[in-house]
């Protein structure tokens, strides 16, 4: 029995998984979400260069694509709601050339959402290789590194980014990444240099390796994985997927754990039994 | 010459990459702004070599006609699909800058889109099945790791914390204690390592990127 | 012969039920109104029918996968080489030429070879593809693998060893006490950093030492298990919530 349960074809398992993602969505009960200190950090950051006479602007780079959308992209829903909610100026870019699409779209959709115009409330300047060498290079020239926005305005002309020369001219830098190109980069190429207030928000799986630059001040706060952005949903009270995704990721999470002690246990039982046999 | 020369070249750039960092005059902070910014545009036109080489792997498939060859006979039809649309640009064509709404878009949200979110979504059935097969206690170090995954895993989702407030307390020291110090002390060997890579680069006695012989 | 045909005869009949129960289900959706017929709602018919295909790889390897997978690959293939086309060789390399001019000589000479000197040494790669002068390629990479290893090191040095190691020597004891998070911190670094120093053996008093970063070491990955369980079903949610959010709409 014991060697049946632990054969057991992994389609089984496949099965149970999908299930504890879906039944969730269609029971739905209360969970509290409280923010961590690091989710608040950055909250409270953008709060205060809100406060600024001159409303005060953010440069968010977009280095994910569609692999960790489902993780990275309810954070960045709800960072830029919170932005132009508290009309603070956003500027975007990208370090991943797969992710271009998606973060225009982004922020095109929130921006329609808060009647923000493009040009003057917020920019996306889209793409450039070369990652550590771009964050460089923008860091010292921004209108050298990006010549142009997406729809082929020129930088120095554009009212949001005409007088920003270095990267200190901006309050805030926040890099969304899934992995290489991202976070790490910016802090190695470019923070630890110009040392500006700089946040993180990853994906769950590059979460853990972050939290020495925290400790250090190279990073002023971070949101990991979906955790995070529900977190940050709950701070600005505007619930979305992230959310909504809290239900089946716990339950998710509570099955896997009983698969592992499962597992365990009968190991540990057949171990036992096989002691006693040879003994026998 | 023919390896004198790279060689050569790497010294140089790789002298130019660390000194101009340390010299803080105006004339650096240009010529440093000036090659990366080059360096950014040599980048991008390396990588279509990529783009040539997959597309020649799958051509010579077909050409051969060797097994799976027709699923190639697909490779090309998507890429040309995209591609066609892409230069096409709604009537701009390919000189002019992008144009924002397009099939392009429909092609990136309906087909691209969902094809790499599924691909890595994969990955969470995978991990459920290798974590009840094997992941075992075998040792007091695989008890440890067994340990500190559970916590973590049950600390993070907000369940724990209706159970018990502890749950993701713990979770949150484990991360921030144990964890940042492992973390720190591997950001150190990561560091000594790239030095010691960029110095016998620089020094041109790491010549694996030059290729074979030729 | 006999077993290609064979095969090739499975393959057709999985592909055509494949396609059969998809325009049923979606003639269904269509019909009662749950899905619209437009671009958006053939997009999502598509996106559904691709998401399939793909976990159909969950029961096992087969012809709709592989027709998935393939397809995918030269749509990312191409959307790559158009990113790159309009973010960077556009503006930079051709449309770049209409700044330069003007009276300045000096400016126009170093804006040309701006321009000139990269794309040159960007070209020059594709002699790879030609035996008789591939050796001209490393021109490129040595330059672009040269600065980088060398403007990597003073940033890693900052980043990872000076910025790191002041908040690691942190006060151990302070008046109100013995500082336990610091002791921590202090112990698994210093622990850890001698297991991964091989120079000497680990025998008797370094041996412990050792073996308690080992113990740091499982608690990290352990940790980042935890982490990584949490990013991957977050991906699952996500196709679920499509799936039976957007396609066939069971969850509001």
């Amino acid at each position: 029995m014991i060697q049946k349960l632990f054969n057991i074809d992994r389609r089984i398992i496949f099965a149970f998984m999908f299930l504890s993602v879906l039944l969730p969505f269609l029971v739905k009960f209360d969970l509290p979400i409280e923010a961590d200190k690091n989710v608040r950090t950055v909250y409270n950051k953008i709060e205060e260069i809100s406060k600024k006479d001159s409303g005060g602007i953010i440069l968010m780079s977009f280095d994910y694509d569609n692999s960790t959308k489902a993780e990275l992209e309810p954070a960045a829903r709800a960072i830029l709601s919170h932005a132009f909610l508290k009309n603070v100026k956003v500027i975007g870019m990208s370090n991943w050339p797969n992710g271009v699409t998606m973060a225009k779209t982004i922020m095109e959709d929130i921006a329609k959402e808060y009647d923000k115009k493009n040009g003057v409330d917020w920019a996306y300047l889209g793409y450039k290789s070369g990652a550590g060498l771009l964050m460089l290079n923008l860091s010292m020239d921004f209108h050298g590194a990006f010549p142009t926005d997406t729809r082929g305005e020129k930088i120095d002309q554009i009212p949001l980014t005409k007088n920003i020369r270095t990267i200190k001219d901006i309050d805030y830098v926040m890099s969304l990444s899934a992995g290489s190109g991202g976070i790490e980069e910016w802090i190695i190429y470019s923070q630890s240099k110009y040392n500006y207030a700089f946040a993180g928000v990853c994906t769950a799986v590059s979460a853990p390796d972050y939290f020495p630059f925290l400790q250090s001040g190279q990073m002023h706060g971070l949101i990991g994985g979906l955790a995070g952005a529900a977190q940050y949903e709950t701070l600005i009270n505007k619930p979305g997927t992230a959310i909504d995704g809290m239900r089946p990721q716990s339950v998710a999470h509570l099955v896997l754990i009983f698969f592992i002690v499962f597992g365990n246990v009968c190991y540990f039982v057949n171990k036992n039994f096989d002691k006693k046999k040879e003994r026998a | 010459m023919k390896k004198n020369l790279p060689l050569t070249i790497a010294f140089i750039m790789g002298w130019l990459g660390i000194l101009l960092d340390y010299i803080p005059h105006k004339a650096s902070e240009v010529l440093m702004t000036s090659i990366t910014k080059g360096l950014m545009v040599t980048i991008a036109i390396v990588a279509f070599l990529g783009l040539y080489s997959l597309l020649n792997m799958h051509w010579i498939k077909i050409k051969r006609k060797n097994a799976g060859w027709g699923y190639s006979l697909l490779v090309f039809a998507g890429f040309f699909f995209m591609l066609i649309f892409g230069l096409y640009n709604q009537g701009d064509y390919f000189w002019k800058a992008q144009v924002e709404q397009g099939m392009v878009e429909w092609i990136y949200t309906y087909i691209f889109t969902p094809c790499q979110e599924t691909m890595f979504s994969i990955l969470a059935f995978f991990i459920a099945s290798a974590a009840y097969r094997t992941f075992r206690a075998k040792s007091m170090e695989a008890g440890i790791l067994l340990v500190a995954a559970v916590l973590v895993m049950f600390g993070v989702v907000p369940i724990s914390g209706k159970i018990w407030s502890g749950f993701p307390e713990i979770a949150q020291w484990l991360l921030e204690y144990p964890n940042m110090a492992v973390k720190r002390a591997i950001f150190f060997g990561i560091a000594l390592g790239v030095v010691s890579m960029s110095l016998r680069i620089i020094f041109g006695i790491e010549r694996s990127y030059m290729g074979g012989e030729g | 012969m006999d077993a290609n045909q064979s095969n090739l005869k499975k393959d057709s009949i999985v592909i055509v039920l494949f396609f059969l129960v998809l325009i049923i289900i979606n003639g269904i959706l269509v019909g009662t109104g749950k899905l619209k017929f437009g671009v958006e709602g053939f997009g999502i018919m598509v996106a559904a029918a691709l998401t399939i295909a793909l976990y159909s790889f969950l029961y096992k390897d087969n012809p709709i996968f592989k027709m998935a997978e393939h397809f995918y690959v030269g749509v990312a293939t191409a959307y790559l080489f158009i990113v790159t086309w309009y973010s960077v060789i556009l503006p930079d390399v051709i449309l770049a030429w209409k700044d330069v001019g003007g009276t300045d000589v000096w400016g126009t000479i170093s804006k040309s070879l701006a321009i000139i000197i990269p794309t040159i040494l960007g070209l020059l790669v594709y002699t790879r593809l030609i035996p008789r002068i591939s050796w001209v390629s490393r021109i490129t990479f040595a330059a672009m693998i040269g600065f980088g290893a060398g403007f990597a090191i003073p940033n890693y040095i900052t980043s990872h060893i000076l910025k790191q190691a002041k908040p690691s020597m942190m006060a151990l004891w302070s008046a109100a006490g013995p500082e336990w998070g610091a002791i921590v911190i202090f112990v698994g670094v210093i622990t850890t950093l001698v297991y991964f120093f091989f120079s000497v053996e680990h025998k008797g008093s370094i041996g412990f030492i050792a073996k308690v970063g080992v113990w740091f070491l499982m608690v990290s990955f352990g940790a980042s298990f935890g982490y990584t369980v949490m990013a991957r079903v977050s991906l699952l949610i996500g196709r679920v919530s499509f799936l039976f959010g957007d396609w066939i709409p069971l969850i509001n």
